[in-house]
């Protein structure tokens, strides 16, 4: 439980809020470049700010505000003859990344990006997309950071067939071994929960203890402020952000990375098309349709009853809770230990900006941000005394066997 | 030695640690709770910016509300505390300094966080925990003096000058960081002015020769590097 106060503190993003004021201190994703096909200014709504994203004449990426209607929907893509920029206002900086604009809001200096594996991998090997949510920012970030969840919300009543995996989470087998992600969640779930504060964030660790002296090893990362980076399957991670488009909508914006083959586009594109709407990225699945809830698929087949794709057990998860979670009702308890562990650089972060010390920010160290490499991330099953061996061990194979520079030495 | 005028600097065993506590129950209860989980005697810990709640009239057993009010949260910024539990007692006792603020400003900035005080979520703590020995000290009970080198010795005017004895060539407290192990209960207002937290070379005038004081060589502070620079976080 924490107060309104605090609550408000942590969640809302506008213009010199605490919240706010720091994620203006980081990169953001504003847009994917996929959405730059169509003539330039390109609406971007992000941070509680309504902006027009187009090419300087130095053709650099720029935002800056823009004219808006009161009666304009939170999700706006109008035509580029339709959007009026304003004069005088200030100009933030963008860069394209693999597939999506960043955009640092702020007139201060913007940190160097580190060298995280969807940054550096090649382009043919990057996969960008997105996805709208109706919910606070901050409750979609924590349910990717509890390893416990996956093994309800995602529970699967019987193991899909592997062959058809490609670009789907948790349908993989587990690395070098012919065990599906999805059997160990449903039997294994009880996880033990490490937490690891590193320079990029949280490293976090599920064990889930099988029989045998086994172990299933799940690593996951939480990247401050406001990202996730996780496994996909044996091949692909997942870097996901979860970006406000205001104080009760968030856009989630996922860079899946290869460290096999060149990513099939088109195919995972195609997947999740059929999952959303364009131009807003909408999920076809929602509260209106509720959320595709069939009753006869939760007794035969999942958990939620909510279909096979997993991004629609969490949309309903987060949206369900209210647009912005009421933290005064909540009672944490120690499965939690990621989100605890958050909460606190979290608002160690806040304070520190209220105290006018960006240095002690996260990732704001110029020297030492490209040496922020990785991070690992992977589903692994090894002997208990080992299991810290085999995942670091399965990761360095990985890299090694990778076309681009994978490297982490 | 060093150029100090330290009484009865001795040795004990000592282990860093990190861990969560639970919170919702008094936060005397919840750090007695974490000294029986680690087997402690005693400890010294650091929380930052951990949400805190003073329900008034509820009972320490009691369960707490479903929901919070205002007029009773708050946050820590940042707590150092001495924390030991007499047995058979259920719950601690905690001694140290804290920079806190509630939400109902009528609370101003009283100068002693409450008895009742309890978190409002589980928190993660960092800390040095002493194993139960037959060394009396004052603010963190009965600790386990060593034989073998250790980093870390108290000094304690409780102690009888026999203890003295153990090794006290092998503690160099030339290069040391000191905490003062001030015994006024539970947790006071942090005043720049009145506290003298890990410094190195020590500074005279902490020593008015009735202060207990906790000494960590400075050679192993790398190990506890989070450790103390939380504690110094606020001084």
């Amino acid at each position: 439980m924490i107060s309104q106060e605090l609550n408000d503190k942590i969640t809302r993003v506008g213009s010199g809020t605490p919240a706010g004021n720091l994620l203006r201190h980081y990169w953001q994703p504003a847009a994917l470049v996929e959405e730059l096909h169509a003539s330039l200014p390109v609406a971007v709504n992000l941070l509680g700010e309504r902006l027009a994203l187009f090419r300087n004449d130095l053709g650099h990426w720029v935002l800056t505000a823009r004219k808006t209607r009161s009666d304009e929907p939170i999700v706006y893509y109008p035509n580029a003859d339709q959007i009026q920029i304003l004069d005088d206002r200030p100009i933030y900086p963008a860069v394209e990344k693999n597939g999506v604009i960043f955009a640092y809001l702020n007139d201060s200096d913007p940190p160097d990006f580190p060298n995280f594996d969807c940054f550096r991998a090649d382009e043919s090997h990057v996969f960008a997309f997105k996805g709208l949510w109706e919910c606070n920012w901050l409750q979609a970030l924590e349910i990717g950071i509890d390893p416990a969840h996956a093994s309800f919300l995602h529970r699967f009543l019987s193991d899909e067939n592997a062959e058809d995996h490609y670009g789907k989470q948790f349908r993989d087998k587990v690395i070098q071994t012919n065990i599906p992600i999805t059997h160990v969640l449903r039997e294994y779930h009880c996880p033990e929960i490490d937490v690891e504060e590193t320079n990029y964030g949280l490293k976090i660790t599920a064990l889930r203890h099988m029989n045998n002296g086994t172990t299933h090893v799940r690593i996951t990362n939480q990247i401050f402020p406001e990202a996730i980076c996780i496994p996909l399957s044996q091949e692909m991670t997942i870097t996901q952000w979860h970006v406000p488009i205001d104080d009760e909508n968030c856009y989630w914006y996922a860079m899946f990375t290869s460290f096999g083959e060149p990513i099939n586009k088109q195919l995972m594109h195609a997947q999740r098309l059929k999952e959303h709407e364009l131009p807003t990225y909408a999920p076809k699945k929602n509260r209106l349709n509720n959320y595709g809830y069939d009753p006869l698929e939760q007794k035969t087949q999942t958990y939620t009853g909510m279909g096979m794709d997993i991004n629609v057990h969490d949309q309903w998860a987060v949206e369900g809770m209210g647009a912005i979670q009421d933290r005064t009702r909540e009672h944490l308890g120690r499965s939690d230990k990621a989100i605890i562990r958050y909460r606190r650089i979290l608002r160690k972060a806040i304070k520190a900006l209220e105290m006018g010390d960006r240095t002690a920010l996260p990732m704001h160290n110029n020297d030492q941000i490209k040496s922020i490499v990785g991070p690992l991330s992977n589903d692994t099953i090894a002997l208990t005394d080992d299991w810290s061996g085999v995942s670091h061990r399965a990761d360095l194979k990985r890299r090694a066997a990778c076309s681009w520079d994978a490297s982490i030495l | 030695m060093g150029c100090f005028n330290l009484v009865n600097i001795i040795p004990i065993e000592a282990k860093p640690f990190e861990d969560f506590v639970d919170g919702y129950f008094p936060l005397a209860v919840t750090l007695a709770h974490l000294l029986e989980r680690r087997r402690f005697e005693s400890a010294l810990m650091v929380i930052r910016v951990a949400p805190i709640m003073d329900i008034p009239n509820l009972e320490s057993m009691a369960p707490v509300p479903l929901h919070i009010n205002p007029r009773y949260s708050g946050q820590i910024d940042w707590l150092v505390a001495a924390v030991h539990r007499p047995q058979p007692r259920l719950s601690a006792v905690i001694s140290g300094w804290a920079q806190w603020h509630w939400n109902d400003i009528l609370r101003g900035k009283v100068s002693r966080l409450p008895y009742s005080l309890r978190l409002a979520e589980p928190a993660y703590v960092r800390g040095v925990g002493f194993y139960p020995g037959n060394l009396h000290t004052c603010s963190l009970g009965y600790v386990r003096p060593v034989n073998t080198s250790s980093s870390v010795a108290v000094s304690t005017p409780n102690a009888n000058p026999s203890d003295s004895s153990v090794n006290i060539e092998q503690f160099d407290t030339a290069e040391c960081l000191c905490w003062n192990l001030n015994q006024k209960h539970f947790l006071e207002w942090f005043d720049r002015t009145t506290v003298q937290p890990w410094g190195c070379p020590y500074t005279p005038n902490v020593n008015n020769g009735s202060t207990e004081l906790l000494l960590i060589e400075q050679r192993c502070a790398d190990t506890w590097d989070a450790f103390i620079s939380d504690t110094k976080a606020f001084t």
